[in-house]
């Protein structure tokens, strides 16, 4: 397989290659890529979690989760193990699933309310859970009880930076961001973010070279920051909103392996892509908000959107899958 | 939409020191944006109870600064303690019912965006989304509505310092200990990351590529667009192609499912165009046909160039159909426009006397052009001179060369072309230049063989007009090569003829001149040689005369066989009549007279099977069969340990003896009845010998009396004393049995009868015989009662074995009474050996019968190497006849169904092959579970062969100290094989046996008897 450089050209080029669509399938309700980007794993609202593999684009199986209902699967560092949230009855433990022999490995529990927000860090074996009970908790993969919990207000959600050293918590309701060390989660956070007022945004995220922090909403649209001035970057404009559905989102949008492009999700029925590459822009990337570079139209509802880590591949999804690739692989 | 709340009043927050965030302001919900559905309402009403009772439960104050819980004890601990701010917590609480009643009955307006409707699915379905509407609401008005959702807000920010299932500490205890920070001391924490971080070797999630590599996806039904191409288009073949070459070619990017000759639907003529559709799998054949494309595009096919597309449509075959049509009617035009045709000269064979000629004629021509190189034109119609240009003739150097005329080729071929186009030929340089291509050689012939072979060819459909231009200095060697014949037939025949001379010289040696040789030799032809020695055969006893002759007929018969084996020759030798000899005797000069002839006859005929022919009609083939030479002298030196009788011991007395010995052994059958019936028992067969020797003296010396009528036992002896004819027996004592075996003739009788004669005689009853029968049997019932005689051990107390009850007796006793057991171990006289040399023939026999399987095998392994059925397991076929049954050895034994002869092998020990740890456990595993056998065989160090379960009968061989087997250890396709080999002639239905070898065990409780009863018994097998 040969490699291709992350360009403007090669972000324009990208077509849906494979529909995954089970018939009358339920939304989406999460994606994530585990670490080598070959496996793709979504959870949906019928209470099955489906794995496709991203070399072949093959579906591999569905893993059904019924009694518990899944919510926000994300691999483990091992690579078909994962863990995800459920939303059934009162049972709100993070459950740790072995995909291969479809058993489970551990049970998490401690939340007391629905788990919104679900992130592995990408170094270590600690995630972090932010939950409607008013906390948010970290914990190890080796041990059922949470490493440390502090309280946030509901409707939290975290983000680990490349480093995997920080946390960013967000609270919509508080309009913050706190950026948190992960050694020390009890402690103060070493900088409080403050959003402008009237901002809502579904899910806070770093860009994998750590220079911005990208705040993503399916309703307001997309702010940029860098993530260690802390300085607004600006907003990503000709964004339509998306329409909503019972569903909480948890990320339209979502950055290129080397940070430099922003694929979202469009209201308007396709993927918007913008470049936040000054060299594409024919501008200093001061402050001021960023145009859109292209529409890729493909899918007609791309209510999610995830890019893969190691693959020139990205996802979208609403109640189908759509795995794009670039023109020229066809 | 200013006014929007996009945050909700945090009811629950409580002040974390430093961290506090001051609330923006406490919302009043108003009428206007407070929408939910009334079916949520109804539906979560009694949940929403449930949700306060639990939240009022969970109202704990967690103070302390260091506090110890269990989660799982959470809520028996919250009901134990109680604290003051209750009471105030539960008035706020009572104000959010308030705030969460108002704001579920409330309807919203301006919800932020329109729901998508109900897709089938939820219609369908009955999946509990309940939470996730909950969500929902919650996303638009900033809500807390999971209603099952305990609210923790007002826990303390906890760390865990211990958790034994991280890190375990027996110390610490069990459960996982929680630490808080005092609410006035929370620590600050910095950034942790690093600017420039350097990325980690570890592959993770989240590293920065900047460029990616693009998977590549299978075609499926899950595909979107368009089947990737499959099929490919090959054009540009000319009007004639070898079908197979190309499909050979294409079917190396793979399987061709679909291949079509694309006609021209107006002429039907072929248009050099080829359709070809991979097969397999969509991706698969896709993937072939874009290797097919770059692989064969612009590829050399048959001299031609061709050109692969992929067919991403039906257009691509039309458009390329199309282009093809419309260049060959072009090129039809251009043909019609030329007035005058190409110049395509008669295609001129090479004719050697023209270019003869011509040579003859260029030569004077070129008398007159010095300056520049002339070469002479084989062609016969261009009688010209060719000038070489200048620049060119500095490569040619004088070599020979063919010029293509670039005219004829209309500029279409490039030197590439021709390069490749005449690859198979050995030319030396091609130059391109505007008159034409010059193909210049080394030699004259190759050059000729191109232009024979290649001359008037198409190269991509343009005839090739090749001239071939030879430079004066070759002329004379050329015309040395052209008287050499270079057709493949007459060489063929030349071969064939020599071959068919030497085959002829074999014929006429074997057929015509060996019989005509031996016919020469035989003696009836010479009657004066006859006469010479028959003066010499008078003398001898008329017994020797007709055994002469009948050897010489012997030696004759021999000479006319195809002696494959010198040795075997040797054999008749033993055959001449025993004589003793005195040293000057004249019989003694005939026999060696008579051995020279023969060795001068049969190494003769030996020579004569062979190739070297050189002259064969001589006594000098002597030195050659050193064997026969050896054999005129005494063939043993060893002086036998025997007493002589008569003579002094002499080398000459003992060759005699060898030869009596031979000789007797020759004569007298080996059965044994025929053995008992010629020698009587009781009587040494060596006395017997010597007595032999005795007589024939005599008859040697007295010749005067004619002796050899008589028995040779009784003839007389030259001795004073008569010498007993039988040996004396010994009589322990007297009974019929004894005295009949004593008396032998007439003679002894008479002895008796006067040795008796004083005895008085006892009146017989009845008679006589039974009488002496009776006799015979009761001295029989004695001896045998005197076997069964128990040994004082065994011998029961109460007097009847029954009395005694059960008990069991060891083998090892058993062994000493029981008669089987005590059979003597003799190796049994049960294959016949008729003479030695039947015995080599039946060795060799068997040699060639392994050879000739051998051979089988092998025809079989190269007539099909794939088949495992096929293949043959050599050990089976030299398998001997054997089966198992009871043993006296030990439970059951193998058993010889016929006679083996020594050295054979006799079967394969076959069984598992497993390591030496799975022996040993496997050893302990069948000890347990009862098998006391061990069919365990070693190989070498760390190979076992088991055939305790599954294994051939050759596990049945037992064990025995002195055996008639030996296991050897073989390699058979290079894995080692255990064989039983028999180490001396076996008889039919003996048992076969062999040293197991086992190695002493030290421990003597542990050793293990044996029983096989050999006279060399060692009492243990280990």
């Amino acid at each position: 397989m040969s490699s291709v450089t992350i360009s403007k050209d090669l972000c324009t080029s990208f077509k849906v290659s494979k529909v995954f669509s089970h018939t009358e399938t339920p939304p989406i309700t999460s994606l994530d890529y585990d670490d080598s980007g070959q496996f793709l794993i979504s959870t949906s609202v019928d209470e099955c979690i489906q794995l496709y593999d991203i070399t072949k684009g093959k579906h591999v199986k569905p893993v059904y989760s019924k009694k518990y209902g899944c919510h926000l699967a994300k691999f483990t560092h091992n690579q078909k193990n994962c863990i995800y949230a459920s939303t059934k009855g009162d049972d709100n433990t993070i459950r740790y699933l072995s995909l291969s022999d479809n058993s489970y490995i551990r049970y998490f529990r401690g939340h007391k309310g629905f788990v919104n927000s679900l992130e592995v860090s990408p170094k270590s074996d600690v995630f972090v859970s932010a939950s409607l009970d008013h906390t948010t908790k970290l914990w190890d993969l080796r041990a059922s009880n949470p490493q440390a919990s502090i309280p946030s207000t509901a409707r939290s959600s975290v983000a680990f930076d490349p480093s995997g050293e920080v946390v960013a918590l967000s609270n919509v309701n508080e309009g913050v961001v706190k950026f948190l060390n992960v050694k020390m989660f009890d402690a103060e956070p070493f900088y409080v973010l403050q959003l402008p007022k009237g901002y809502q945004w579904d899910k806070v995220e770093f860009s994998n070279d750590s220079k911005f922090i990208m705040l993503s909403s399916s309703q307001y649209g997309h702010l940029l920051y860098d993530s260690f001035e802390f300085l607004e970057k600006g907003k990503l404009d000709g964004f339509t909103p998306i329409p909503q559905n019972e569903f909480a989102s948890n990320g339209c949008a979502s950055f290129t392996p080397d940070g430099k492009y922003v694929f979202s999700g469009n209201g308007l029925g396709n993927v918007c892509v913008w470049s936040l590459n000054p060299l594409d822009n024919n501008r200093q990337p001061v402050r001021g908000n960023f145009k859109p570079l292209a529409y890729l139209k493909g899918d007609a509802r791309p209510r999610l959107c995830l890019w893969n880590p190691c693959f020139a591949q990205f996802t979208t999804a609403d109640v189908s899958i759509s795995m794009w690739i670039p023109e020229e692989a066809n | 939409m200013s006014r929007r709340p996009y945050f909700a009043p945090n009811r629950y927050r409580k002040s974390r020191g430093d961290s506090y965030i001051p609330s923006r302001g406490t919302h009043l919900p108003s009428p206007e944006r407070l929408p939910v559905e009334r079916n949520h309402h109804t539906d979560r009403s009694y949940d929403r109870d449930r949700y306060f009772s639990q939240r009022d439960r969970g109202d704990a104050k967690y103070a302390s600064y260091s506090s110890k819980f269990n989660p799982r004890e959470q809520t028996s601990m919250s009901r134990t303690t109680s604290s003051s701010s209750t009471s105030v917590k539960s008035t706020s609480s009572s104000a959010t019912i308030h705030d969460s009643a108002s704001l579920s009955t409330a309807t919203s307006k301006n919800a932020v965006l329109q729901s998508p409707p109900l897709s089938k699915w939820e219609s369908d379905t009955n999946f509990d989304i309940t939470k996730w509407k909950d969500q929902k609401h919650l996303l638009h008005n900033g809500q807390l509505t999971d209603p099952n959702a305990i609210c923790m807000a007002d826990r303390p920010a906890i760390h865990a310092v211990y958790d034994p299932e991280v890190k375990k500490d027996e110390s610490k205890g069990k459960t996982i200990v929680y630490k808080s920070y005092p609410k006035d001391s929370v620590p600050k924490t910095k950034d942790p990351r690093q600017r420039h971080h350097q990325s980690t070797p570890k592959r993770h999630k989240k590293i920065p590529y900047k460029s990616l590599p693009i998977p590549k996806f299978l075609y499926d039904k899950n595909s979107v667009g368009p089947e990737p191409p499959s099929e490919i288009v090959i054009s540009g073949l000319g009007n004639l192609w070898n079908e197979t070459y190309l499909r050979n070619q294409v079917s190396s990017f793979g399987r061709i499912e679909e291949y079509d000759n694309i006609m021209d639907l107006s002429t039907g003529m072929l248009l050099g165009i080829v359709r070809v559709k991979f097969g397999g799998s969509i991706d698969k054949a896709s993937r072939c046909a874009q290797k097919a494309t770059d692989g064969l595009n612009n590829m050399t096919f048959e001299g031609k160039k061709i050109q692969a597309v992929l067919q991403r449509d039906s257009q691509t075959l039309e458009t390329v159909k199309k282009k093809e049509i419309t260049k060959r009617l072009v090129k039809q035009k251009k043909l019609e426009m030329k007035t005058a045709p190409a110049p395509t000269a008669p295609k001129a064979q090479l004719d050697a006397i023209a270019r003869r000629d011509a040579k003859r004629e260029l030569i004077k021509k070129q008398v007159a052009e010095q300056k520049a190189p002339h070469v002479k034109q084989s062609q016969q119609d261009t009688k010209e001179a060719f000038v070489i240009p200048n620049e060119i003739s500095k490569y040619v150097k004088g070599r020979p060369f063919l010029f293509i005329d670039r005219k004829s080729t209309y500029d279409k071929i490039s030197k590439d072309d021709l390069k490749d186009y005449l690859n198979r030929y050995d030319w030396t340089r091609i130059l391109e230049e505007p008159m034409g291509f010059f193909v210049v050689y080394n030699s004259p012939n190759e050059a000729r063989r191109c232009l024979r072979a290649e001359n008037g060819q198409r190269l991509r459909t343009i005839k090739l007009d090749i001239n071939l231009l030879l430079p004066e200095d070759y002329t004379i060697e050329e015309s040395k090569e052209e008287e050499r014949p270079a057709d493949p037939v007459e060489e063929a025949t030349l071969n064939l003829t020599k071959e068919f001379e030497v085959a002829l010289l074999k014929d006429i040696r074997t057929k015509i001149i060996a019989p005509a040789v031996l016919k020469c030799l035989n003696i009836d032809n010479y009657p004066n040689l006859k006469e010479k020695i028959e003066p010499v055969i008078p003398t001898l006893p008329l017994q020797s005369k007709t055994m002469l002759k009948e050897e010489s007929e012997e030696a004759k018969s021999y000479v006319s066989e195809v002696a494959d084996d010198v040795f075997s020759l040797q054999r008749v030798f033993p055959k001449l009549p025993s004589f003793k000899k005195k040293t000057d005797h004249p019989f003694k000069k005939l026999t060696k007279a008579k051995r020279t002839r023969k060795l001068d006859t049969l190494p003769l005929s030996y020579k004569l099977n062979f190739e070297d022919d050189e002259d064969t009609e001589s006594g000098t083939s002597r030195p050659e069969t050193p064997q026969l030479e050896e054999d005129g002298q005494p063939k043993r030196k060893k002086p036998k340990t025997k007493e002589p009788i008569l003579y002094s011991s002499s080398e000459e007395e003992e060759e005699e003896e060898e030869g009596e010995g031979e000789s007797a052994k020759d004569s007298v059958p080996t059965t044994p009845e025929a053995t008992q019936a010629s020698v009587k028992p009781n009587e040494p067969v060596e006395e017997l010998k010597d007595i032999e020797m005795a007589d024939v003296d005599t008859s040697a010396t007295e010749t005067d009396e004619d002796y050899s009528k008589v028995d040779p036992l009784h003839r007389p002896t030259v001795t004073d004393i008569p010498i007993p004819v039988y040996d004396e027996p010994l009589l322990d004592h007297l009974n019929l049995e004894a005295i009949k075996n004593v008396i032998k003739d007439d003679e002894d009788l008479n002895l008796l009868r006067s040795v008796l004669a004083s005895v008085e005689e006892t009146p017989i009853k009845g008679s006589v015989k039974y009488w002496a029968w009776k006799q015979r049997q009761i001295e029989i019932s004695n001896t045998t009662l005197k076997l069964e005689q128990l040994p004082e051990s065994l011998r029961n107390k109460t007097g009847a074995q029954r009395s005694e009850g059960y008990f069991k007796i060891q083998d090892e006793i058993k062994a000493e009474y029981l008669p089987h057991r005590k059979r003597v171990h003799d190796p049994l006289a049960t294959i016949q050996h008729e003479n030695e040399e039947n015995e080599s023939s039946k060795v060799q026999s068997s040699r060639v019968n392994r050879a000739n399987n051998r051979r089988f095998a092998y025809e079989v392994s190269n007539f099909n190497t794939e088949n495992e059925i096929l293949k043959l397991n050599q050990l089976n076929k030299r398998k001997k006849p054997v089966s198992f049954a009871r043993s006296a050895i030990h439970n059951w034994g193998l058993y010889a169904l016929e006679p083996i002869a020594a050295k054979e092998m006799i079967i394969e020990y076959v069984g598992e092959r497993i390591r030496q740890q799975v022996a040993e456990v496997r050893e302990r595993a069948y000890l347990k579970s009862g098998i006391g056998s061990s069919y365990l065989f070693r190989v070498d160090t760390d190979t076992v062969i088991d055939a305790t379960k599954k294994g051939g009968i050759a596990r049945f061989i037992n064990h025995c100290c002195v055996p008639s087997c030996t296991a050897k250890i073989i390699k058979v396709d290079g894995q080692k094989r255990i064989v039983i080999y028999a180490l001396r002639d076996i008889g039919a239905n003996e048992e076969l046996t062999y040293d197991y070898k086992f190695e002493r065990d030290e421990n003597d409780n542990e050793r293990v008897r044996c029983l096989c009863g050999a006279p060399g018994c060692k009492g243990y097998l280990n």
